[in-house]
């Protein structure tokens, strides 16, 4: 186990690396110069050549792409992503600025959708290929498909625009902020995207359950007289759920790293809707330090998510 | 064993539900802090507080640096707190803010401004000339990181000062504390326009800040010191900035709180209808919705600047200026005003605008059959292809964008378009889609994207288009002190930018307003950043709901 861990850790550090390299080179690779988003065509006409030269050489852009690599990593291996082209201050700040706002977020989805999918996916379970088997998998297969920004306009307009029951952007009203008001700002970005992600955790459930119902120790727990509500409820169901603790283990980089469509929608203050803004106004720093951040999530959250398995379920040995 | 194993694997999957609520309450952006100026922001207990306006920011401010080059947010909000000496009324006349009067000499080369007597910054300091000077020696030197240093060209002095020379400017005199003088080495009419406009910021606090980085200094995220009819409180990022009414300044100011907050458009529509928003910039495809909300005010103005496409001239296909007649008459601008801006906007048929443009120009009526026997004459090969470049996402550029493309295949001339995500490097790679700009208030302003002089990257002149005579008559227009013979002397070389084509100008956009009706006294314009231009004298009315 100790070993596995060791040569585990190496080889991410590798990848990381080479994660680095490859997002430094994609983001300068889109055609375009962060200076033109700095100083639009209209405003050229006063600038002139000095302030141009003056902000590459303050962003850093005037020095070899191989230079600029090299002081970027060596930041970012302190933690330091560098300082926004657009707002000038520092990036990691600026990320853990929404963290707050995103894990509220993307962490009032998840437990939404869990509310829905365990339900729904035991139902499914147990009353395979009926009406309400096909019901929610119409459900699941809808909720994957329908677009949320389609879905969150929609939903301005009925519950913002026409009931005028809940606002319509933002995470708070600028003049209140209390935990009611915050709340009513997020009902309707947190329970679009817990609609959207209950689907995938429908069908996840659905199948565990499925594999584990017909085995013989459930069958083993009927014959001894336990109730088939009592058999599905201990034995099954807490089997057909160490599947799931992969699935839970790597939706954490989605938790930290917000969702991009309904967080743009909602102008919900998060991640996804920096890393949008970032990306639109070519802010190198922003991007980087962004996609950096998440890149180690995905992969500490795969290595949680092995390690959970082998502590959840003894069948599996690491080595 | 399984069991204390999956009770193990239940208690780490609760914990990690646990730490998620908790840091998501740990970081409750809300839990009302202190601002800088020592007073409780965001109180619950006075929930949408009897005179707080809510309105829309179309971006996310970025600085408030008033030198920075301009960005339209930043601008919204910086024109709440500082003063320029003159401002702009919703018709574009020059009005007196800072400054009480000013006047230019017989000669053309200087200009007096008198300052208001007894005005002073939200701190308490008395404002005076010195703060004047100081702005300006900041606006006139790139290495502050202002985007503004060629507009003084001409100035007496500002070549030492630029080169490093003379650590100030000989021509930025303050004989006294009410009194600021503008010396130029030659007759510069359009100056007062053109720098009268800038937000003056406090010398006070800045004074020891060195010159290199000045624009990142801190103030400039927190810009608690002003002038304007409100008082910088915070900027809660992606949320919104709030500001609050300056005791300090010269008349009451009836709006007690401000909230700019950048939304999208879609969501600032909605919350016009809610209650929400009180003032909304509305684009041409709302209009219709937000005519019908009731309580809801609709006004606009025409704009200062223009959608263009900027051609690349120093290539020779393009030299032939009866190429860049036809394709005026190949695109159907009227139709194209109708369609895209709902018939808010107006067809344009050069760079000058205003009083500058002569009644009897060309207007460039659509006529595709014009279009074609011109080209032909110009002997243009239908092999040709032209690429267009602009940056996608905003409605009216990307429909034109489309327009252009299919009506100047049309007549033969195959053109691709292409979207960047920044304009490609000048000059314009065959050609680029922009708009914005600002030649309403003052006619000089246009040499920047026209004159021989102002070719990328020493100006704004993208296509790289020169004429002479055109920049003779606006230098001498420039020094004629009587209004209606410098416009005589603009509206000529209008006439000769109108026949040749500078750009391919296509419309200009109006600003579209909508006011919730307990906003009063908000006085639409067509500069969609300078809403606030009288916002000291709105106030408000709950009874009107």
């Amino acid at each position: 186990m100790g070993a596995y861990l060791i040569r585990r850790l190496i080889t991410n550090i590798g990848v990381l690396f080479v994660i680095c390299v490859g997002l430094f080179i994609l983001v300068r690779a889109v055609p375009g110069d962060p200076i033109d988003v700095l100083v639009p065509p209209e405003v050229r006409g006063s600038a002139g050549p000095e302030f141009l030269e003056l902000k590459r050489h303050e962003l850093g852009l005037d020095q070899p792409l191989v230079v600029q690599f090299g002081r970027w990593l060596g930041d970012a291996v302190t933690g330091d992503f560098g300082m926004s082209f657009q707002y000038n201050r520092s990036v990691t700040g600026m990320l853990l600025e929404r963290v707050g706002p995103t894990v509220l977020l993307m962490g009032t989805a998840l437990l939404i959708s869990w509310l829905l999918a365990f339900p729904l996916g035991i139902l499914a379970a147990l009353r395979r290929n009926s009406a309400v088997d096909y019901v929610t998998a119409a459900f699941s297969l809808g909720a994957i498909s329908i677009p949320t920004f389609f879905l969150g306009i929609g939903a301005i307009y009925v519950f913002s625009l026409k009931l005028q029951v809940l606002p319509s952007s933002g995470m708070s009203s600028p003049d209140d902020g209390s935990g009611l008001d915050i709340l009513r700002h997020l009902a309707m970005p947190a329970v679009l995207l817990g609609l959207a992600g209950a689907g995938p955790y429908v069908r996840y459930v659905r199948s565990g359950l499925l594999s584990e119902l017909y085995a013989d120790y459930v069958r083993t727990a009927m014959a001894k007289g336990a109730s088939r509500l009592r058999a599905v409820v201990r034995h099954a169901l807490r089997n057909a759920l160490i599947p799931l603790v992969t699935v839970a283990a790597l939706s954490i980089p989605n938790l930290l790293g917000g969702a991009v469509v309904v967080e743009t929608v909602f102008s919900w203050p998060g991640m996804g809707q920096l890393a949008v803004a970032a990306t639109n106004a070519q802010d190198y720093p922003v991007i980087t330090g962004f996609a950096l951040l998440i890149s180690v999530l995905v992969i500490a959250s795969n290595l949680a998510a092995d390690l959970l398995y082998a502590v959840v379920d003894p069948r599996v040995r690491l080595g | 064993m399984k069991r204390t194993l999956l009770r193990r694997a239940a208690a780490a999957a609760a914990g990690l539900a646990l730490v998620a609520t908790v840091a998501a309450a740990c970081t409750d952006p809300t839990a009302g802090g202190t601002d800088p100026g020592g007073e409780k922001s965001g109180n619950p207990s006075a929930a949408a507080g009897p005179k707080t306006v809510n309105v829309y920011l179309y971006q996310k401010p970025t600085t408030f640096y008033p030198a920075a080059p301009a960005a339209g947010a930043n601008q919204l909000v910086m024109t709440t707190i500082f003063e320029p000496l003159l401002g702009t009324n919703e018709k574009y006349e020059l009005i007196p803010k800072l400054a009480e009067k000013w006047e230019i000499s017989p000669d053309g080369k200087t200009i007096t401004f008198n300052l208001r007597q007894g005005v002073v910054w939200s701190d308490g300091t008395p404002f005076t000339s010195k703060d004047v000077s100081f702005s300006f020696h900041k606006f006139a030197d790139a290495k502050s990181g202002s985007g503004y240093a060629l507009n003084f060209a001409g100035v007496e002095g500002i070549d030492d000062f630029q080169s490093g020379k003379a650590q100030t400017v000989t021509g930025f005199q303050t004989p006294d504390d009410n009194t600021f003088v503008v010396k130029s080495t030659k007759p510069n009419v359009g100056l007062v326009a053109q720098i009268g406009v800038y937000l003056i910021f406090p010398e006070a606090p800045l004074k020891d800040v060195p010159v290199a980085g000045f624009d990142k200094n801190a103030f400039w995220t927190n810009p608690t010191v002003g002038t304007g009819p409100f008082s910088f409180v915070t900027y809660k990022t992606d949320q919104y900035v709030e500001v609050k009414a300056n005791p300090k300044y010269r008349t009451k100011v009836a709006v007690d709180r401000m909230y700019l907050r950048p939304v999208t458009s879609d969501a600032a529509t909605a919350s016009l209808q809610n209650g929400e928003m009180d003032l909304v910039q509305v684009s041409p495809t709302d209009l219709q919705r937000v005519e019908q909300m009731e309580g809801i005010t609709v006004s606009s103005g025409p704009g200062p600047g223009f959608i263009r496409i900027a051609f690349d001239l120093q290539q020779p296909r393009f030299k032939d200026k009866r190429v860049r007649q036809a394709m005026v008459y190949a695109i159907d601008r009227k139709s194209m005003v109708e369609t895209i801006l709902g018939g808010k906007g107006t067809v344009q048929n050069g760079v000058f605008m205003g009083d500058a443009v002569p009644a009897d120009i060309n207007q460039y009526e659509y006529d595709p059959e014009k279009a074609k026997s011109l080209l032909k004459e110009a002997g243009w090969d239908p092999k040709e292809v032209v690429t267009i470049n602009w940056i996608p996402g905003q409605r009216d550029r990307d429909a034109a964008a489309t327009i252009v493309e299919s009506q100047l295949n049309a007549v033969g001339m195959k053109v691709k378009l292409n979207q960047t995500q920044t304009l490609p490097p000048p000059p314009p790679q065959d050609a680029t889609l922009f708009g914005g700009g600002n030649y309403i208030v003052e006619p000089y302003n246009d040499r920047v994207v026209i004159s021989c002089k102002t070719w990328v990257p020493n100006g704004g002149n993208l296509p790289r288009y020169c004429n002479e005579q055109i920049d003779t008559l606006m230098e001498q227009a420039n020094g004629t002190l009587d209004r209606d013979e410098r416009m005589k002397l603009y509206q000529q070389a209008a006439k000769i930018e109108n026949d040749e084509v500078s750009y391919l100008w296509l419309f200009s956009p109006d600003a579209i307003w909508a006011t919730s009706s307990r906003l009063k006294g908000v006085k639409a314009t067509g500069d969609f950043t300078g809403i606030f231009w009288n916002a000291a004298e709105w106030t408000i009315d709950d009874a009107a709901k």
